[in-house]
């Protein structure tokens, strides 16, 4: 902006300065506009507003224009359907569900449903005058504020917040049964699935686990163990309503603990159908090429995996130079183990899909081992993904891990390990978290120590010196890193596996201002013009 | 339409679009999927793309904190088409504290990730606000690197906005919106200016 508009803007200040009998800094008020629109990029009429503000408190006058109020919505009552984040509302709603709240700063829990939905709520302890609600009782909720957390919703009960007991005993009929595909963060209103396959469990709280499946896909479920909850029947189609949808890595799941449900005996829905196989031989396609159906590999086997099912003879991880995919060969008293390091020609694999991952079952595949000398540089063909970071997850930064061989796990805060309990003799580890997104698609990061290190400037010594030495402890480090990384601008060279992209390495995008000029060539407008 | 309905068994989720404030001003629409009740609420882009999520680098030039049992910050945020008026409540923990710790004295650049929402006043005024997820000091380079960003961003759409078989959304926003592609190739334009001109 040239020198004339802004001698003018400072004119306008100092008359309404001048007019309160105030004898202002003429010289200071141009330096500051010149800062805010030249080297700030402040619109013009911002940068006025803001420097006579400023001008008015430091010679403390009064506003003569009063602040706009903020206006606070209304919209009756709500449909659990309609709500948004960020909303207050007033829901008419029945408990379906009380959960025991996992923090003393809590002191209600569960799931509100209407016919048109279901979310989970949160009653803040100290809300005073808010009622203890009860199971199978209908309310309505005013003033409630509509949270998101992790992409998923939930109803936040304060103290601005009122409850009333509704006395009618209404019927409340329950949403409409949605696919599996569908199924977002939060709660499952009513899904028709059958239990197409169980799990060994893998840990003492859980009572079962597993998927199941509809029409439309499949979906891990699991099942923890408390009072009143029994297993399900293997093969059986189930109603099942007000299941809690978690997240954990981008991978749905149902949790069963939250909700109800009812064996469906008359009901046999239609699983996604099956592929037949194919009758030709295919050729041979690369691990990132694969799509659910029937293909042929060329692979090295790269990591062998612990069997979790007596039925399963191997499971583990083979790769070629694009990548990396889960395979499972299950006991059919014909087939035979591969040898780790070895590179095999495997033809019509099925590839299976769950949860929008691949994975090969070679059990009626044709495999062959390719010659012995053979090899593959296994998942050295990297990606590039170029964007902004715009979250840093929580996990990153400093983290413990499991000392014991072979586990590796992160350790909670308690150094408590979900297999192997207290372990305090752990390890440390540096990691980042994050998504990276270039404005059409956002990706799931996960960097390891050395890139960690590069890209925060951070060693992992200084990051546990800083650790030990910080009231905030390992937060700390997560804290810093999101001060410095997000929002930056990154190149990452990678791999995608599991539905995330493995960073080998990653730089910041230093700026080119020629680009501008190019762009201002596509813009395809010859002067700059002025907007404001 | 890239981007519509893309639900798959894992959650993808959704991209945060760059936009300048002076095309996110003028939003007034928001919706969502037909016939997708699951759909997250998307505001309506006047250069014909649904977005549910924003990028954007400015200057913060203004910090007030309203309410005293729910906390909420309310931030003017300036690039060089305009302001977003940017909020944090006790709801966004992270984004709130991240807001806190910015004293927006000395103008300083902020990069915000959030949710575009459109409001109607009581008067009647409709007004469009983003509510942060994360709001964080950098530097004038990244800035840089946002209008740039920013600048490809709009083209892209304004590109695809005047291509052959539009998308629905491109319908939409055609019948929504008073601006055609060329007031938003000016806005582009003079962005860029600023960025080029001392």
């Amino acid at each position: 902006m040239d020198q004339d508009q802004i001698q003018q803007i400072t004119d306008r200040i100092s008359q309404k300065l001048e007019s309160k009998g105030i004898s202002p800094d003429k010289q200071s008020i141009m330096d500051k506009l010149a800062s805010y629109i030249n080297e700030f990029g402040v619109v013009a009429y911002e940068a006025e507003r803001k420097v006579l503000s400023d001008q008015r408190q430091l010679y403390d006058t009064p506003d003569d224009d009063p602040p706009v109020a903020a206006s606070v919505l209304e919209g009756g009552v709500y449909s659990l359907a309609d709500i948004q984040p960020g909303e207050w509302v007033m829901v008419e709603v029945k408990v379906v569900s009380l959960q025991s709240p996992s923090s003393p700063s809590i002191s209600q829990t569960g799931i509100f449903a209407d016919s048109s939905g279901a979310v989970r709520f949160v009653v803040f302890a100290r809300t005073g005058a808010i009622p203890l609600l009860e199971l199978e009782h209908w309310y309505r909720i005013e003033s409630a504020v509509v949270d998101s957390f992790r992409e998923s919703l939930s109803l936040k009960i304060h103290s601005g917040s009122r409850v009333v007991p509704l006395a009618d005993d209404r019927s409340l009929m329950p949403a409409s049964s949605v696919l599996l595909r569908d199924l977002v963060p939060g709660v499952a209103a009513s899904v028709q699935v059958k239990f197409v396959e169980e799990w060994e469990t893998r840990s003492d709280r859980m009572l079962q686990t597993g998927l199941v499946a509809d029409a439309s896909g499949k979906m891990k479920f699991v099942l923890w163990k408390d009072e009143g909850h029994e297993k399900l029947k293997l093969g059986s189609v189930y109603n099942i309503f007000y299941a809690s949808v978690d997240t954990f890595g981008g991978r749905l799941s149902l949790v069963l603990n939250s909700g109800i449900w009812m064996e469906d005996e008359d009901t046999n829905i239609p699983l996604r159908m099956v592929m037949p196989a194919p009758k030709e031989e295919l050729p041979v396609t690369t691990v990132r090429g694969l799509s659910a159906g029937y293909a042929s590999v060329r692979v090295k086997f790269v990591e062998e995996w612990e069997t979790r099912s007596d039925r399963m003879l191997q499971t583990g991880l083979v790769g070629d130079e694009t990548g990396r995919i889960k395979f499972v060969l299950w006991k059919d008293g014909k087939t035979e183990k591969l040898v780790s390091g070895q590179v095999y020609l495997i033809k019509n694999a099925k590839v299976d899909e769950y949860n929008g991952r691949l994975s090969l079952v070679l059990n009626n595949a044709v495999y062959e081992a390719d010659e012995w000398e053979a090899d593959i540089a296994v998942g050295t063909a990297m990606d590039e993904y170029v964007g902004a970071i715009v979250q840093i997850f929580g996990g990153s930064g400093l983290v413990k891990r499991c000392p014991v061989e072979g586990c590796n796990r992160v350790l909670s805060r308690q150094n408590f390990c979900p297999i192997h309990e207290v372990q305090n003799n752990f390890h440390y580890d540096l990691r980042i978290k994050a998504v990276v997104d270039d404005g059409h698609k956002a990706c799931n990061v996960l960097m390891g120590r050395e890139v960690t290190e590069a890209l925060s400037g951070m060693t992992m010594n200084i990051a546990i010196e800083t650790s030990l030495e910080d009231s905030l402890g390992l937060d700390v480090i997560q804290m810093q890193f999101a001060e410095k990384l997000c929002g930056r601008y990154v190149r990452c060279f990678g791999n995608e596996f599991d539905g995330r992209i493995l960073v080998k390495s990653a730089e910041f995008i230093p700026l080119d201002p020629s680009i501008n000029a190019e762009l201002m060539n596509r813009a395809g407008i010859s002067t700059g013009g002025d907007g404001q | 339409m890239s981007d519509a309905g893309a639900h798959y068994l894992s959650y993808e989720r959704e991209p945060a679009k760059r936009v300048f404030a002076a095309e996110l001003r003028e939003v007034t629409k928001m919706f969502k999927d037909v016939g997708d009740e699951t759909s997250p609420m998307y505001v309506l882009l006047p250069t014909g793309e649904r977005c549910n999520r924003v990028l954007l680098v400015g200057t913060i030039t203004q910090k007030d904190k309203v309410g005293d049992q729910n906390i909420l910050y309310r931030a003017r945020v300036s690039d060089p088409t305009g302001l977003f008026f940017v909020t944090a409540g006790s709801y966004q923990p992270e984004a709130m504290h991240q807001l806190a710790k910015i004293d927006p004295e000395n103008p300083v650049f902020v990069a915000v990730v959030g949710k575009p929402n459109v409001y109607t006043t009581s008067e009647g005024t409709v007004f469009t606000s983003v509510r942060a997820e994360s709001i964080l000091v950098v530097s004038q380079e990244t800035r840089g690197l946002w209008v740039q960003d920013a600048a490809r961003s709009t083209l892209d759409r304004i590109d695809a906005s005047v291509a052959e078989n539009p998308g629905s959304d491109v319908l939409l926003a055609r019948e929504t919106y008073r601006f055609g592609p060329d007031h938003w190739r000016r806005m582009v334009s003079d962005a860029l200016s600023r960025m080029m001109s001392p």
